[in-house]
């Protein structure tokens, strides 16, 4: 008897859901708490994400201070002919390409090979020790590490050229030419971000489910084996979707990391978009080139998301939108 | 309506909602900073249109304060002097009590930070947040802040009639250089003629290698003697990065000058790569940088800070900084080299045989300031009225001296004598104060050149050291006739303010090139550079000043 009344009750909620009448009245209703709460949220967005767009307009117009968002002249497209006739312009996209698809292939490798080493940890405590030790990086200033690392390696009196002048070898001019500039810019990065990177990917291990490495056990699969089979698979949608993320960024990339980076020996590569947002908007006030080739960056940055998300689709995974 | 459905409409309603609000929001924001605190509608409207109105016409009286409470937000320079408060320390609650609220002005200091000020003000201008008064030391970038129509216009009576003391001081500079466009834009800070910038050598260092100071009287003798220091493992030639002040090849200008030549290419704020001048300084240097003569990683050297910290260490043998009784270098210097003695270089000795000691000469003003387009006219009034107040000769004496008794002594000519190391309550913003009455003059002042000399020196040498501030001020004087000011043009340079920024970025690396280059390689890299130089916009630069200067629009 009471059975079947429950079997009942299930049947009666599935037929509601199908066959849903009811208007969004009724769910405001029913829910108002919910979408109160979500308000907040969803204001903040509106606020500081969607309300500061409208002062793209300036990239469109002859933007003057005293005359205001709405004041100025508009002329067109006018700027972005200037931003792109201008002999920086070039450079600073292929730099800006270059450095963060250097990243992509590194920074973004790393946390998931990292992640992968500190699974395989079986002491709880080592990987706790290793895992602070890695994301503390993270949290220091890129200025403060911009100076750590021209103390440790600058070439005229750095710690490690030093070191290395002690054991008889040649003072490296790691931040000091070009191409070793491009190597030790890349590194530091890694450095500074493979171990905050690994929170999402060690997030997504922790659920996999313990079954799947017995049957691989069982199988005769060795370590190599079960992350390979088990392990990697399981996190695949975390890396595509982390993947496609970081796509979005192989146009920006950080201002802060170049400026504290660079120096005037080594301006080949260290010249990015973001440096000349920089250059032209707050040290020359022209605040309407700097906010269209910001704008321009921003299209290309969501063309390539769009793109990945596409192709990822393609390929039979999940996509973020 | 399925559930998805609704969820895009709301997140499209949404969108669309934030779009608008982004649209009203600004809006709104754009009008409330319009109009500032008190009063005034329109900025450009009102503000510039009343002193043309009431020209000549009577000022209302605010003698006896204003009747509602003025905000007056005065500039200061933020150098991040350890331990000091530029917005709130015992000299700007002096000025509230002593000034605000004797006018019913409510005086506010904003930090400007003194290595980037012109982003601090950027910033601030397009956040409607700028103070009263735009000030900067260099006339282009004055311009270019005029340019961009963030200055209104003034009316001289107007002045005259709220600061009578300050305009009898100003006007004929007034007058002379704050016209631009035939419209009255700039009033200036008075600049008495005397400098305290020097470049002193390790004394210890030229003897042991057998020279002596007074003996380096060209470059060549200057770099023989950095080869007897290598040889001798002592140090190099300290050396920096180039950056905002560009007059680094005066020593390798001919003489005597072409005006024109001057006003073509003579420049603070865009630097000159293309003249025969420097080309010499830059080979100079290449041939330093090549044999080891000079800081090799001077390209890291960007602020004072680093550069001063290669002397102190005993890595560099000489250190270009403005001479102050407060300083710590040679206090510094010798805690790490017991035995090192100091002494200021002579002016030939960076000079190549056969040329003249030439250097920039000030402009006669300090500070060139504009009213912030969005001052009201009680706001305005505010300033002036504060430019009386301090142009006082009482006023101006505590701003510079501190109270006396404890900051100082009177000494037997009148002479404020500074207790060394004071640190009281009232203790002076880098001994001197000067961020805060650097508006009305640039260099404190006694009744008669003499004793101005003297107390000139006091302020200047370190105790002991008053022999460094004796022969700072011989050398100026000696080269009083080879100093020239950059030529003041009348009009705006568009191109300028257009091609500056990506210019300055450009010079560096270009000259680092130029100056790191092989020997062999330095013509090759010199001429590449030039070019490349030229066609980033320097040559429009060069074509839009020569117009200029063909129309006679310079001084």
């Amino acid at each position: 008897m009471k059975v079947e009344s429950a079997s009942s009750n299930v049947e009666t909620a599935l037929k509601r859901v199908k066959a849903d009448s009811r208007g969004a009245a009724y769910y405001l209703r029913r829910d108002w708490q919910l979408y109160l709460l979500l308000l907040i949220p969803l204001s903040f967005v509106l606020v500081f994400k969607y309300a500061p767009m409208s002062g793209l307009v300036i990239a469109f117009k002859d933007y003057k201070i005293a005359r205001g968002f709405w004041g100025s002249e508009w002329v067109g497209f006018e700027v972005f002919n200037q931003v792109f006739a201008k002999p920086d312009f070039g450079r600073a996209v292929r730099n800006t390409l270059l450095l963060n698809s250097l990243d992509l292939v590194f920074s973004f490798t790393m946390p998931i090979v990292l992640a992968l080493l500190l699974n395989e940890v079986r002491s709880v405590r080592f990987k706790r020790v290793n895992q602070t030790l890695l994301y503390l990086p993270h949290f220091l200033s890129w200025v403060i590490i911009g100076a750590i690392a021209y103390q440790l390696l600058a070439e005229g009196n750095g710690v490690v050229n030093n070191l290395i002048e002690m054991m008889g070898g040649k003072r490296v001019p790691f931040l000091q030419e070009d191409a070793y500039w491009l190597v030790s810019y890349v590194a530091i990065g890694v450095w500074q971000s493979m171990g905050w990177g690994t929170i999402l990917y060690l997030a997504a291990m922790s659920g996999i489910n313990p079954e799947m490495y017995e049957a691989a056990i069982v199988d005769g699969a060795g370590r190599w084996r079960k992350i390979w089979n088990v392990t990697l698979p399981s996190i695949r949608v975390t890396i595509v979707t982390l993947l496609i993320l970081n796509l979005g960024k192989v146009m920006a990339g950080s201002f802060e990391r170049v400026l504290a980076l660079q120096n005037k020996a080594t301006t080949e590569y260290s010249t990015t978009i973001e440096v000349l947002v920089y250059r032209w908007g707050l040290e020359g006030g022209n605040f309407s080139r700097a906010t269209a080739i910001g704008l321009f960056q921003a299209v290309v940055g969501l063309v390539l998301v769009l793109a990945a998300d596409r192709v990822a689709k393609r390929l039979g995974d999940d996509g973020v939108i | 309506m399925s559930k998805k459905k609704i969820g895009s409409m709301a997140m499209a309603v949404f969108v669309g909602a934030g779009l608008l609000a982004g649209c009203s929001g600004n809006d709104s924001n754009s009008n409330a900073s319009g109009s500032p605190a008190s009063g005034g509608s329109t900025p450009s409207a009102s503000n510039v249109a009343s002193p043309s109105e009431s020209a000549k016409g009577s000022y209302p009286d605010y003698s006896k304060g204003f009747p509602e409470k003025v905000n007056l937000e005065i500039p200061v320079y933020e150098r991040a002097f350890e331990g000091w408060n530029v917005t709130d320390n015992y000299y700007t609650r002096w000025i509230q009590k002593e000034f605000g609220d004797k006018y019913n002005v409510n005086v506010k200091f904003v930090p400007i930070t003194r290595s980037s000020e012109v982003q601090d003000y950027e910033q601030l201008l397009a956040s409607h947040k700028a103070p009263d008064i735009i000030f900067h030391y260099d006339m282009p970038q004055a311009l270019a802040y005029y340019g961009e129509d963030v200055m209104q216009e003034l009316d001289w009576n107007e002045i005259e009639n709220y600061a009578p003391t300050y305009w009898k001081n100003m006007s004929e500079t007034i007058k002379k250089y704050g016209a631009v466009d035939g419209k009255n834009v700039f009033f200036f800070a008075a600049r008495p003629e005397a400098d305290n910038f020097t470049s002193i050598i390790r004394k210890d260092w030229v003897e042991k290698v057998g020279m002596k100071v007074e003996g380096l009287t060209s470059l060549e003798k200057f770099n023989e003697m950095l080869v007897k220091w290598k040889e001798a493992g002592l140090g190099v030639a300290g050396e920096s990065l180039k950056k905002n002040n560009y007059n680094f090849n005066y020593a390798f200008r001919d003489w005597p000058i072409d005006p024109k030549q001057r006003a073509l290419y003579s420049d603070l704020g865009v630097a000159d790569l293309t003249t025969p001048a420097t080309e010499r300084y830059l080979r100079n240097l290449n041939y330093q940088y090549n044999n080891g003569l000079v800081d090799k990683e001077f390209y890291l050297r960007d602020d004072d800070n680093k550069i001063k910290a290669e002397f102190v260490a005993g890595k560099t043998g000489n250190y270009g900084f403005y001479l102050a009784s407060n300083t710590d270098v040679l206090s510094a210097t010798l805690a790490n080299n017991p035995g090192a003695e100091f002494a200021v270089l002579p002016p030939g000795a960076l000079v190549p045989e056969g040329f003249k000691p030439q250097g920039r000469a000030y402009w006669p003003f300090g500070f060139i300031m504009g009213i912030n387009y969005e001052s009201s006219a009680q706001e305005r009034a505010a300033v002036w009225l504060y430019l009386e107040w301090m142009s006082q000769p009482k006023n101006l004496f505590f701003l510079q001296n501190g109270v006396e008794g404890q900051n100082y002594t009177l000494d037997a000519d009148g002479i404020a004598v500074k207790v060394p190391d004071f640190a009281g309550e009232s203790k002076l913003s880098n001994n001197n104060n000067k961020d805060y009455w650097a508006l009305v003059t640039e260099i404190a002042q006694y009744s008669t050149p003499e004793l101005t000399r003297k107390a000139n020196i006091r302020n200047w040498a370190p105790a002991g050291y008053e022999y460094l501030a004796e022969d700072l001020i011989k050398y100026y004087d000696q080269t009083a006739e080879f100093r020239t000011p950059d030529a003041l043009f009348t009009v705006v340079l568009d191109k300028v303010n257009e091609y500056k920024a990506d210019l300055n970025a450009l010079f560096q690396e270009l000259y680092v090139k130029c100056v790191m280059a092989p020997t062999d390689q330095f013509d090759a890299t010199y001429e590449a550079a030039k070019k490349a130089y030229l066609d980033a916009g320097y040559q429009e630069i060069l074509d839009e000043k020569q117009k200029a200067i063909d129309a006679g629009k310079f001084s």
